[in-house]
C-alpha cells in the first residue's frame, strides 16, 4: 500500500505533447479513476505509472520514492490489462503465480497465495484450466487474481471491463469495488465510461487533451462541475447546456422565456451565459421553457424527450409517460440547480435556482 | 445427395492428386527396392531385402548417412538460432529496418542449387571472397581448404544454412508479430527480465512458427542433394556425400534402380520418424495456445 504522487508529468511523442504537465495526488488506499474521452492521455498516464512508457518530464512517486527510471518490475505494481493479457500457454494457477515464480517464491507459498486469491475470486474450480477454456468474465477474474497474488503497492486497471457484456460489466464493477474495499490497496483505474468512474471511485480525475479538467469525488463533479467539459462529460444523459442571458432578476432563455432566478445579480444584466441543467431535473409545467419535441424515447421507468429550446438541443428525462412526436411542444421547468458557465472560458460561474414568472 | 458421401466427394480431388503423385510413388519405390532392377528397360527380379542388407555393408552409404546426421544436427541449431536472433533484432521498426529485412530475406529467392554455385565461388581457394576477406583482415591463419576433405561437409552446410536462415527469419518474424504486445507488457509488470520473458513467454508462443522452421530444417537437411551436387559433387573422395546424393548417384549414374530405391525408402522412413511426431505434437500445443 502506498500513495502515488504525479508531479508536473509530461509526455511527448515526437512533436506531439500527449500529456501536458499533470499533477495528481493519490492517497494511500484510495481508488482513483482516470476518466476522459479517447485520446485524452489517461491510458498513457497509467502506463507511465506502470513503467511501460517513458516519462518525458516531471516525476512520479510511488510510496514516496521517485520511480521515473525504475523498470516496471521494480515498482511493485500490478496491472490488469484491457484484453486481460493472460498467458495462453499457462494454466490459470500458473498465470496467477507467474510473478511469484519469477521472484523465486517457494512452491508452498505460491500454492497458498494462489489458493487465497482463487477463493476470493471464486476461481477455485478453474485453477487447472487454460485461459481459452474460460469465459470472458472468468478471464477477467484471473487477470485480477494475477494482480492480487502479487500483493502490490498499487493496482493499475486499464479499462478492464470494456470487453465484457453490459450485464457482466455491472456485476464486475461491484465486485472490483468490494474487492478494493476489502484489500484496501491503492488503485488507479482508467476508463472512458463515466458511470464506471462515478460508481467505483473515491476520487475522479477528468482528463481531456492531455490536461486535467477537474479532480474531485464523484458527487463533487456531479454537483459542481468546474467547466463545460466536465459538465457535459459527467452524468448520463449529459447535462443540457442552454444559451441564456442574465436579465433583471432572472434568466432569459433562447426561446424567449424568462425565468426568475436566484444568485444571478452579481453577473450583471445582459451578460450571456451557458445554463447547465441536468435532464432529470426538468418537470412538466403549465408554463416554463418551451421544448420543441424531436423524439420521445420510452425506457419504462422514464421517458427521454429529445428536442430543442430555442436553438439549443435539449434532453429531458421525465417520470411521466409522454408520447410526443416530432413538432409537438412541451413546457418544462427546471426544478434543480441551474449551473451557470462563462460561454467564452467555459468556466463555472455559480449555481442559480429558477422559478416561473407569473 | 448422400450426406455420408458428400464430404468424400469434396476430398476426392486432393486424395486423387496425393494418391497419384504422393502415395503411389512411395509404394512403387518400395516395390522397386525389393528388386535388382537396373535402368528402366526391364523390371528386375525379386531379391527380397537383399538391397537393404547390402546397404548395411556399404561404406559409401554409411559415410553419407553420417554426413546426413551432421546436416540434421547443424541444420536444426544454426539457422534457427540465428534466425530467431535476427528476428528479435529487426522486429522493431527503425530507420532502414525494411532495407535490412530485405537483405536478410534475399537468399530465399535463390534455389539451393544456385546457392551452391555462388558459395562455390566464395569458397574458391585464394581468389574466393572468403579467403580474400580473411587475407585483408590479416587472418590468413584461419584459411583452410574450405571444400577439402575435412571441411567440405561443414562448408556446404554453412552455405545451405545461409538460405535456411533467411527462410526461418521470415517465419519467426511473422511469429513474433503474432504475439500480443500486452502479453510482453504483462510479463514485464510481473517482474520478468528480458531473458525470462523470452524463454517463458515468447518462445512458447512461437511454437507455430518454430514448428514450421524446425520441420523445414529437418526436411531440407534429410533431403539435401542439389547443393551438394553443385558445390562438391559429394567430394572430394565422397567426403561430403549425403544420403540424398547417394540415392541420386546409385540410381541415375550407376543405374542401380533397385539399390537407389532402397536408399529412398530409408530416407522416407527417417523423415517420417523425425518430422511427423514433431508436427503432430506441435499442432496439439498450437491448438491449445492459439484458439
Amino acid at each position: 500500500m502506498a500513495h502515488v504522487t504525479i508531479n508536473q508529468v509530461i509526455k511527448n511523442y515526437g512533436a506531439v505533447q500527449a500529456i501536458k504537465g499533470i499533477d495528481v495526488g493519490i492517497e494511500d488506499g484510495e481508488f482513483v479513476a482516470l476518466v476522459g474521452p479517447s485520446g485524452c492521455g489517461k491510458t498513457t498516464l497509467l502506463r507511465m505509472i506502470a513503467g511501460l512508457e517513458d516519462i518525458t518530464g516531471g516525476t512520479i512517486e510511488i510510496g514516496g520514492k521517485v520511480v521515473n527510471n525504475l523498470q516496471p518490475k521494480a515498482r511493485d505494481i500490478a496491472m490488469v490489462f484491457q484484453n486481460y493479457a493472460l498467458y495462453p500457454h499457462m494454466k490459470v494457477a500458473d498465470n496467477m503465480s507467474f510473478s511469484m515464480q519469477l521472484a523465486g517464491a517457494s512452491k508452498d507459498e505460491i500454492k497458498e497465495k494462489v489458493e487465497d486469491a482463487a477463493r476470493i475470486l471464486n476461481l477455485e474450480p478453474y485453477l487447472d484450466r487454460y485461459p481459452r477454456e474460460l469465459s470472458g468474465g472468468q478471464r477477467q477474474r484471473v487477470a485480477m487474481g494475477r494482480a492480487i497474488v502479487r500483493n502490490p503497492k498499487v493496482f493499475l486497471f486499464d479499462e478492464p471491463l470494456s470487453n465484457l457484456d453490459a450485464k457482466l460489466r455491472v456485476s464486475m464493477r461491484a465486485e472490483i469495488k468490494s474487492l478494493h474495499q476489502r484489500l484496501g490497496t491503492t488503485a488507479v483505474y482508467v476508463t472512458h465510461d463515466q458511470i464506471e468512474a462515478m460508481t467505483m471511485a473515491d476520487k475522479i480525475v477528468v482528463m481531456s487533451a492531455g490536461r486535467i479538467e477537474q479532480v474531485g469525488t464523484p458527487l463533487e463533479l456531479y454537483d459542481e462541475p468546474a467547466n463545460l467539459f466536465v459538465a457535459a462529460f459527467i452524468g448520463s444523459p449529459s447535462m443540457n447546456l442552454l444559451e441564456a442571458e442574465i436579465c433583471d432578476g432572472g434568466l432569459r432563455f433562447g426561446d424567449g422565456t424568462i425565468l426568475a432566478a436566484t444568485d444571478t445579480g452579481e453577473y450583471g444584466t445582459g451578460r450571456s451565459v451557458i445554463a447547465g441543467i441536468r435532464p432529470d431535473t426538468f418537470e412538466l409545467a403549465e408554463r416554463g421553457l418551451t421544448v420543441q419535441v424531436n423524439v420521445t424515447e420510452p425506457t419504462g421507468a422514464e421517458t427521454q424527450v429529445v428536442g430543442q429550446i430555442g436553438d439549443s438541443p435539449v434532453t429531458c428525462l421525465m417520470r411521466e409517460r409522454i408520447s410526443g412526436r416530432y413538432g409537438d411542444v412541451l413546457h418544462v421547468m427546471p426544478q434543480g440547480p441551474v449551473h451557470l458557465f462563462d460561454p467564452d472560458t467555459g468556466l463555472r460561474l455559480g449555481t442559480a435556482r429558477t422559478a416561473a414568472i407569473n | 445427395m448422400n450426406a455420408r458421401l458428400t464430404p468424400w466427394l469434396f476430398l476426392m480431388p486432393a486424395i486423387l492428386i496425393y494418391g497419384i503423385f504422393g502415395a503411389y510413388p512411395i509404394f512403387q519405390t518400395f516395390a522397386i527396392s525389393l528388386t535388382d532392377q537396373v535402368g528402366v528397360a526391364a523390371p528386375g527380379k525379386f531379391v527380397g531385402l537383399q538391397n537393404y542388407a547390402d546397404l548395411i555393408g556399404d561404406a559409401y552409404f554409411l559415410n553419407s548417412l553420417k554426413n546426413t546426421g551432421i546436416w540434421v544436427i547443424m541444420f536444426l541449431i544454426v539457422p534457427n538460432s540465428l534466425a530467431i536472433t535476427i528476428a528479435l533484432l529487426v522486429k522493431q521498426t527503425f530507420w532502414g529496418s525494411s532495407l535490412i529485412k530485405t537483405v536478410f530475406f534475399l537468399p530465399l529467392a535463390l534455389s539451393f542449387a544456385i546457392v551452391g554455385v555462388v558459395w562455390g565461388w566464395i569458397y574458391e581457394p585464394d581468389v574466393g571472397l572468403l579467403d580474400q576477406l580473411l587475407i585483408s583482415l590479416g587472418l590468413e591463419g584461419l584459411i583452410v581448404e574450405w571444400l577439402g576433405p575435412d571441411a567440405a561437409t561443414y562448408s556446404v552446410i554453412a552455405a545451405a544454412a545461409w538460405r535456411q536462415t533467411a527462410f526461418a527469419t521470415v517465419v519467426f518474424l511473422a511469429g513474433l508479430s503474432a504475439i500480443p504486445q500486452e502479453l510482453i507488457e504483462a510479463a514485464k509488470v510481473d517482474g520478468g527480465t528480458r531473458r525470462q520473458i523470452f524463454f517463458r513467454i515468447m518462445l512458447p508462443l512461437l511454437k507455430p512458427a518454430s514448428t514450421i522452421a524446425v520441420s523445414s530444417a529437418l526436411i531440407h537437411a534429410l533431403l539435401a542433394t542439389e547443393i551438394v551436387l553443385t558445390m562438391t559433387e559429394g567430394g572430394p573422395f565422397g567426403s561430403s556425400e549425403v544420403v540424398g546424393y547417394r540415392m541420386y548417384m546409385e540410381t541415375f549414374w550407376n543405374y542401380k534402380f533397385g539399390y537407389g530405391a532402397a536408399i529412398g525408402v530409408i530416407v522416407t522412413l527417417m523423415t517420417a520418424i523425425m518430422v511427423v511426431p514433431y508436427v503432430l505434437r506441435m499442432a496439439k500445443a498450437q491448438e491449445r495456445d492459439w484458439s
